[in-house]
């Protein structure tokens, strides 16, 4: 197995405003997506060659909005993570040289499928370990990692309280940065701490909120790159773990860690060559659908060493300011998650950082930044982890 | 491509009502069946693509069925090309040199969810407008027929004679069928039967047309490295082209209705790849997508293997029976392998597969040196055609 490191550039990215989009349907964000894509890459539309689709009930539907007749499109789906899937099997198509630009793409028009709310996944046919774990709503699932972190770690109830608070204020101070996030406004830590629970320990605040919105990306060869842009950012390592349902099924599943985002962070640290990520990424982006589930990402991913990210969250450490910046354009938390878009939506962010186009957000002397998605639920997580870096 | 790839092992479920096995269990029995081929267990699998229009069956279920442990899982959906869409992401893959051994399987299970027959093809709620309105209304073996009845009157052949042509390749299907263990349908229809038939959507009876049936397949898709290295039989990709409508075919009065304008391009992306230059002289054996026979009719001059206008005339000349020049759909087709849109476009590669490596039983033709399968999803305007040129190693 090769590396992917440097065989695939960024040209353009897209994003939309996320929210209650009742002005827009799914192909109206795609269309407002992909036209800021071509817009930032400079790029005709007709210069495609292929496309990768998510969070669309018919892949032609690409073609139709954007006028790409008779290319290739495949559609992509993987839970939470579609978005980021979308893109690694678009920058598998590059590299395997087939073609020279590629349109990824996604939308999620949450609003509309009656999914903003807690919807209660689960199969009635399931039984034993595997309908106790799946016959709930999916806060309940990242709840069950909050309960065992406290209890394996040794964190009181008012430690890990305020350690998930402190998580969703720094989010939501980042999303103020952000004028196209979902929530643009601060909340407080008592706001956090006193919030209605959703699932205990976890409160509203430490809930994302499925939402509307897309998102878009175009990638191309770095030599077909080159003739774009200076400023191309470059893929350096892609990873994909899939559970197997482990978590239910072995007596042994820790509820302390998600094994996918370990695999597949260290597929992409192998790729990139990174074998120090506190000190050789400079932003972060986590899929934080609750913040505990930030919180065990910390870990996950190797920029908090097991059971100390409390610590470190403690310490300011993910902050604008702090050592490794982390979800920097409001995290899921307040940029909300339009299912199939979102891991594309993580890595626009890690694209402007590295580019050095993140505006009032910018990092400074961004080099490595990781961005990381996870779809699914316990014992079956989908988790991609890419790493981006600059040209040279 | 950057890397050449190959396919060196595949296994396929039995096809049918398979009222005895879930999807896990269709995906047990043709993802063993294609490692065991393979010569390789679960541990060796670097990745895979898995097709299955059921919104239910997420990534876990080809993960844990197959024990996979925590390796990557990507799920495709292409309509009625899904199956075909996992094998490109499997192909596109290894050809990235991300993944030396992938797997690439589809399984569907249309006999519980009570979709066996023809869905109409409609925007939901009725939103549809003008040419698009009319279109959606549609069921799949109408679209077919308004493609036969453009063609008699352009290429002015009487419907009597394109019966005929139809008559042939049901029969044809129905007797390869015959010889295949894995099929749904395993016996030969006459003319008669065909032709008295009800009548689905004129000309087309019910034995023109594929059901939607249960079934599975899955390939081991790998580097033509690896492969060499296994000291196995495998065959190895020539070319691959892919074309996706974009509605064209509802908005533009000049759509010929002649033809799929998304295999012809598919083709021809497919053939440039491979090098061909005469696909009618340079291929000996065809796996095309037979919804009903109206489209495989149709392909033949889509993917040309017949010149325009002459398709009727080659299928009665006997070109394309299992004894003829380009033998077609030799395991039975989609006609008597039923239709499963996330493995139907793998079940097809596997009998290119068998055929060129000289395992084909019964059905093993004599000198094949290279296949093209055609699969295609959507509808007119809105086809995904997929079209894959594979021979022997070199």
């Amino acid at each position: 197995m090769e590396s992917i490191k440097d065989k695939v550039a960024i040209i353009g990215m897209g994003t939309t405003k996320v929210g209650e989009r009742w002005d827009a349907g799914v192909e109206d964000l795609l269309y407002e997506a992909a036209s800021e894509a071509f817009a930032d890459a400079k790029i005709d539309p007709s210069e495609i060659e292929a496309g990768y689709v998510g969070g669309l009930s018919a892949t032609h539907t690409l073609n139709r909005v954007l006028k790409l007749n008779y290319i290739p499109v495949s559609g992509v789906e993987n839970a939470c993570s579609t978005g980021g899937d979308v893109f690694r099997n678009g920058a598998m198509a590059i590299a395997s040289g087939m073609y020279d630009i590629v349109i990824v793409a996604a939308a999620g028009k949450q609003k509309d499928a009656g999914t903003t709310g807690i919807d209660m996944a689960g199969d009635p046919s399931t039984v034993g370990m595997e309908a106790m774990i799946h016959n709930g709503s999916v806060p309940r699932h990242f709840a069950l990692y909050a309960t065992r972190y406290m209890h394996h770690y040794g964190y009181s109830f008012d430690e890990l309280k305020l350690t998930l608070a402190k998580i969703a204020v720094k989010n939501h101070k980042n999303g103020t940065l952000n004028p196209k996030a979902h929530f643009q406004k601060e909340i407080k830590l008592e706001d956090a701490l006193n919030a209605p629970y959703i699932a205990w320990p976890l409160g509203l605040y430490d809930c994302c909120a499925n939402i509307d919105g897309g998102a878009c990306a175009i990638l191309a060869s770095p030599e077909v790159a080159k003739r774009y842009r200076d400023d191309y950012v470059l893929v350096k390592g892609i990873g994909l773990s899939s559970g197997w349902r482990e978590g239910r099924m072995s007596q042994k599943y820790s509820f302390t860690m998600f094994p996918e985002n370990v695999k597949a962070a260290q597929q992409a640290y192998d790729q990139a060559g990174i074998t120090d990520p506190v000190n050789e990424l400079s932003h972060v982006q986590l899929h934080d659908a609750f913040t505990v589930n930030e919180l065990v990402d910390y870990e996950d991913v190797g920029i908090a060493p097991r059971g100390k990210a409390p610590h470190l969250v403690k310490d300011g450490y993910f902050e604008m300011d702090g050592k490794i910046p982390v979800n920097t354009d409001g995290g899921l938390k307040c940029t909300g998650h339009p299912v199939p878009a979102t891991g594309l939506k993580q890595l626009a962010e890690s694209y402007h950082q590295v580019q050095g186009t993140a505006g009032p957000r910018q990092v400074k002397n961004v080099r490595y930044s990781l961005a990381h998605s996870q779809g699914g639920l316990t014992g079956s997580f989908s988790t991609i982890v890419t790493v981006l870096g600059p040209r040279d | 491509m950057n890397r050449r790839v190959a396919i060196i092992g595949m296994g396929c479920s039995g096809a049918g009502v398979r009222s005895d096995a879930g999807q896990e269990d269709l995906i047990v029995e043709a993802g063993m069946a294609a490692m065991d081929d393979a010569g390789i267990t679960p541990e060796d699998i670097n990745a895979s693509w898995f097709g299955c229009t059921s919104v239910s069956a997420n990534h876990a279920l080809l993960n844990f069925s197959l024990k996979l442990g925590y390796t990557a899982m990507t799920k495709v959906q292409n309509a009625g090309a899904t199956g075909a869409d996992a094998l490109r992401g499997a192909i596109t893959a290894v050809a990235s040199g991300m993944y030396d051994v992938t797997l690439a399987a589809g399984v569907e299970k249309p006999t519980d969810s009570g979709f066996t027959e023809f869905t109409e093809g409609g925007p939901v709620g009725g939103s549809a407008v003008g040419a698009d309105a009319v279109l959606g209304e549609f069921r799949t073996p109408a679209f077919a027929t308004l493609y036969l009845q453009r063609y008699s009157a352009v290429h002015d052949i009487p419907a009597r004679r394109i019966r005929t042509a139809l008559t042939r390749l049901t029969t044809r299907s129905r007797r390869a069928g015959a010889r295949n263990p894995l099929a749904a349908f395993r016996s030969s229809v006459s003319e008669d039967e065909v032709e008295g038939a009800p009548v689905s959507s004129w000309p087309l009876t019910v034995l023109d047309c594929c059901q939607s049936l249960d079934g599975a397949g899955a390939a081991i898709v790998c580097s033509e490295a690896f492969a060499k290295s296994s000291g196995r039989p495998y065959i190895v990709l020539e070319g691959i082209g892919v074309a996706s409508g974009g509605l064209e075919g509802r908005m533009q009065q000049d759509y010929d209705y002649l033809g799929l304008p998304e295999a012809r391009i598919a083709a021809q992306r497919a053939y440039r790849m491979a090098g061909i230059v005469r696909p009618d002289e340079e291929i000996d054996h065809a796996q095309i997508f037979d919804l009903t026979t109206a489209a495989e009719l149709i392909a033949y001059e889509d993917l040309g293997l017949a010149a325009p206008g002459t398709a009727v005339e080659r299928v009665l000349a006997g070109d394309f029976d299992l004894e003829g020049r380009i033998p077609t759909n030799t395991d039975g087709g989609l006609l008597c392998n039923g239709f499963q849109a996330g493995a139907s476009g793998i079940r097809q590669v596997y009998e290119s597969y068998l055929q060129l490596t000289g395992r084909a039983g019964e059905r093993q033709l004599p000198n094949v040196r290279r296949s093209v399968v055609y699969s295609a999803g959507g509808a007119v305007g809105s086809f995904s055609a997929f079209v894959q040129v594979y021979g022997k190693p070199t």
